[in-house]
């Protein structure tokens, strides 16, 4: 599951507010598409959660991007032999 | 050819809860994308940001960037079926307020209609503030901005030869999002006759 898709999967499963362990129930083995080799799945990333329920779709997600590991952020386009700050496409600027 | 629908509102307007909504009363056959979700996964991605408010701080020249890869995203989804695509057309910055989306974009995802989610702004000023989200980084002049949204969705519309729908959320969250199903199902109808 890539994060982009989380939002329409959670929607269109659950019903809200839901506990965690219903959550892991449903979705806890599903990987989440990263620019790792290893993915966490959900189960992973939300047995970091220091909350048992959520109330929405959106507190769901914001968790979740919350607590994905330091070693999704920023890896799809790391390179040690150079700049990794800018998105190297030209853009129009105002 | 897929119906896509792109719905607006100005920030705590409640357009998320409301295209979630319609999302659930359309079914399986559409998707729900929220571009900001795509603009963070990818910004998580190239170490950019790791939020919604770094997000929102991003240099203009970034978060352009980031729309067209959006964009592009949400053209390849729009190859698997229709979309309800949830979108500011106006976003507050430091800098001003900017375009939420570039002609690019628009020429991507092809809509075929915009819907602009609306309230009246002392209840936009309510909902901000007992939202569990932070509002900080947005002034109070809520009608300034419901202006521009207004605006920007009739520039978007002449560009993409799409109508402009209007839908008031002023109750509740759930009657607003069957009627902008109902929006939905009807631009799907009208495809296909």
């Amino acid at each position: 599951m890539r994060l982009s898709n989380a939002r329409d999967r959670f929607v269109s499963e659950f019903t809200f507010p839901i506990k965690r362990e219903q959550v892991l129930d449903t979705l806890g083995d599903v990987e989440i598409d990263g620019p790792t080799d290893d993915p966490e799945t959900v189960s992973e990333v939300l047995g970091r959660a220091d909350v048992e329920s959520f109330d929405s779709a959106e507190e769901l997600y914001d968790t979740l991007i919350g607590l994905m590991g330091s070693e999704y952020v920023g890896r799809r386009f790391y390179d040690d032999r150079g700049s990794n700050t800018a998105i190297d496409i030209e853009e129009v600027s105002l | 050819m897929s119906v896509n629908v792109i719905v607006s509102g100005v920030p705590g307007v409640g357009a998320t809860k409301v295209c979630e909504n319609a999302r659930r009363e359309l079914g399986d056959e559409y998707t729900l994308i929220n571009v900001g979700d795509v603009m963070l996964e990818e910004a998580l991605e190239r170490g950019l940001a790791t939020s919604r408010d770094e997000l929102a701080r991003l240099r203009f020249r970034d978060q352009r960037a980031l729309q067209r890869r959006a964009g592009e995203y949400i053209a390849r989804e729009s190859a698997n079926g229709p979309l309800l695509i949830n979108t500011h057309l106006v976003v507050e910055t430091p800098l001003g307020y900017l375009p939420g989306m570039g002609p690019e974009s628009l020429a991507e995802i092809v809509p075929a209609a915009f819907v602009v989610v609306d309230a009246p702004p002392e209840q936009i000023r309510e909902r901000r503030e007992q939202s569990r989200r932070s509002y900080e980084q947005f002034s109070s002049s809520i009608p300034f901005h419901k202006q521009l949204q207004s605006a920007a969705a009739f520039s978007y519309s002449l560009q993409s030869n799409a109508p402009v729908y209007h839908l008031i959320n002023d109750e509740s969250a759930t009657a607003t999002g069957e009627q902008l199903a109902t929006i939905v199902g009807m631009m799907s109808n009208l495809a296909t006759q």
